[in-house]
């Protein structure tokens, strides 16, 4: 029964996961228009960083250069970002739809999270592929290819975590007029303390172990490690371990803030 | 009796005291929901004070290694922060209308608008005023701008020719980003327009002379960013050239006039969300 329920909830999450995705494709001109960007901005950080590597600055190293614009890649795709707010606060226009439609239709807000960013995971990957060319191309760094398959799995993982993060900011909407605030100031805080901005490896010891026991290393920081630095298998296994750790956190988390928020939904005739 | 232009100075005059009277009720609105909802301020003012907090950290923690990167020394790198919030403070009085706005026209919802007397773009600039982010971005600005005097000595004409050039930088990007938001009269998703405010964010951060030519090209005539923040914080460092002012003063021209045609356009081509 269980294992049936299990099997039922999955097919519905890849079901709103093709949605999203052909949603996506529908805008063509706006997805292409979106990575055409992301491409420019990638190009800028190269410029900038390369301009002070040529200087002379220390730390700007090839290594560094292309952790910069792996971050940034992983940053600005998978991004936090609380859309369910205005499912939330029923804004939007006539187009969008509320957080009645959703209950009645029994859609989790993860479910509906999974279709709405699911552009993310496709935009991420072509740019990630743009990055590999452009490494091959600049010979910046050369790196061992088979390191992919764990990055692969440490980028589903922040994809996942990102999605908790998103719902559970998304939530403050419940008992907050201007929720977006909340989710600016996460916004800001996962850009740094993840390693979205420099790596972690670069900043004062006392900040790194603070950053050390938060989950936000995992949404850039792990992900572009394990793709550029040789790791043993106890130290994947420890990984994998503390992430699927925070995933089951955020999972509960996001569980329990849910619930509280529908009472104070329903409690106000929502 | 009044006639010719006489009649039509009385007709312009009334037109813009009525204008007049529709921004300040607008804004009389807003500052009573900003009493009512103190809390929202203050969420504000955290996430903005956490913004420069990190952007400041980021720097620091370059400095700690390096005492110049590319000839730009910390103080100089203040300049631009102080820059880039007064370009938040500038867009922050528009921000909220224009993409409530531009939301209902790409959904079709901006027909009841174009029912009332008041020009249309009137209410796309001012439909929803929100002075919450306008005055917490100019709390983080005015202690960014005392610190900065506080801290390091600069002249008053470097400053004023600074800021001025800052203003009319921040009227040009805000010009170009309006032409890009006209775009959701034939464009029902425009997500690359959230990649280019999130890029201009990034993009202020840095120094954008320290690039190379083709960015500096780019993002001097075709996306005009470099005289938001990187141009007063050079002027600040003590640089300074006349061909700026008429570049400045030429961008201003170019833009206002693509931005009345693009929205003159934009609205013959609009339909109705109902229709």
């Amino acid at each position: 029964m269980f294992l049936e329920q299990r099997k039922k909830s999955l097919k519905n999450y890849l079901l709103f996961f093709r949605i999203g995705l052909k949603n996506s494709l529908y805008y063509k001109s706006s997805l292409i228009l979106e990575i055409f960007f992301t491409f420019f901005v990638l190009l800028f950080l190269f410029s900038f960083w390369e301009t002070l590597a040529k200087e002379g600055v220390s730390f700007v190293t090839s290594s560094f250069i292309v952790y910069i614009l792996l971050a940034f890649a992983i940053n600005n795709t998978l991004y936090l970002e609380w859309s369910f707010i205005d499912i939330i606060k029923s804004e939007g226009g006539t187009a969008v739809k509320d957080l009645t439609y959703l209950l009645i239709r029994n859609i989790s807000p993860f479910t509906y999270n999974v279709k709405s960013r699911a552009w993310s995971l496709l935009t991420f990957t072509i740019i990630f592929l743009f990055i590999l060319l452009f490494n091959a191309i600049t010979k910046l760094i050369s790196f061992n290819y088979w390191h992919i398959l764990p990055f692969i799995f440490f980028v589903l993982l922040t994809y996942f975590l990102i999605s908790y993060l998103s719902l559970i900011v998304s939530y403050f909407a419940f008992w907050f007029d201007e929720a977006w605030a909340f989710g600016y100031a996460f916004f800001l805080i996962i850009s740094f303390t993840s390693g979205g901005m420099l790596p972690l490896y670069i900043m004062p010891d006392w900040l790194q172990t603070t950053l050390s026991f938060l989950p936000f290393q995992y949404l850039a920081y792990i992900p572009v490690q394990v793709l550029l630095e040789e790791y043993t298998w106890k130290q994947y296994a420890s990984l994998c371990a503390v992430g699927l750790f925070w995933l089951f956190v955020l999972g509960a988390l996001n569980t329990f803030l849910y619930k509280q928020g529908l009472k104070k939904f329903e409690s106000q005739g929502g | 009796m009044k006639v010719g232009w006489g009649k039509e100075m009385e007709k312009q005059q009334s037109k813009v005291s009525y204008y007049a009277k529709f921004v300040r009720r607008k804004y009389i609105v807003a500052v009573q929901w900003l009493f009512s909802y103190k809390i929202n301020f203050f969420l504000f003012l955290l996430a903005f004070s956490l913004e420069i907090s990190f952007t400041f950290l980021f720097w620091k923690i370059l400095f700690l290694n390096e005492n110049t990167l590319n000839g730009w020394t910390f103080k100089d790198v203040f300049g631009l922060m102080l820059f880039m919030y007064f370009f938040w403070v500038i867009r922050s009085i528009f921000e909220s209308g224009l993409r409530r706005s531009f939301r209902l026209i790409r959904t079709g919802g901006f027909d009841y608008f174009l029912l009332f007397p008041l020009h249309p773009l009137m209410n796309a600039l001012f439909y929803k005023v929100t002075i919450t982010s306008f005055l917490s971005n100019l709390c983080v600005f005015l202690f960014l701008f005392l610190s900065y005097l506080l801290s390091f000595s600069v002249s008053f004409s470097t400053l004023v020719i600074a800021f001025l050039f800052g203003f009319f930088g921040n009227i040009i990007i805000i010009l170009f980003f309006f032409i890009l938001r006209c775009f959701s009269f034939w464009l029902k998703e425009n997500k690359f327009l959230l990649i280019l405010e999130n890029g201009t964010h990034l993009f202020n951060k840095y120094p954008l002379t320290i690039t190379n030519k083709f960015f500096q090209f780019t993002y001097t005539f075709i996306f005009p960013l470099i005289f938001v923040v990187t141009i007063p914080a050079e002027i600040l460092r003590g640089n300074f050239s006349f061909v700026w002012i008429l570049y400045e003063i030429g961008m201003l021209i170019a833009l206002a006039l693509l931005a009345a045609f693009v929205w003159k356009k934009g609205l013959e081509h609009y339909e109705s969300g109902m229709g």
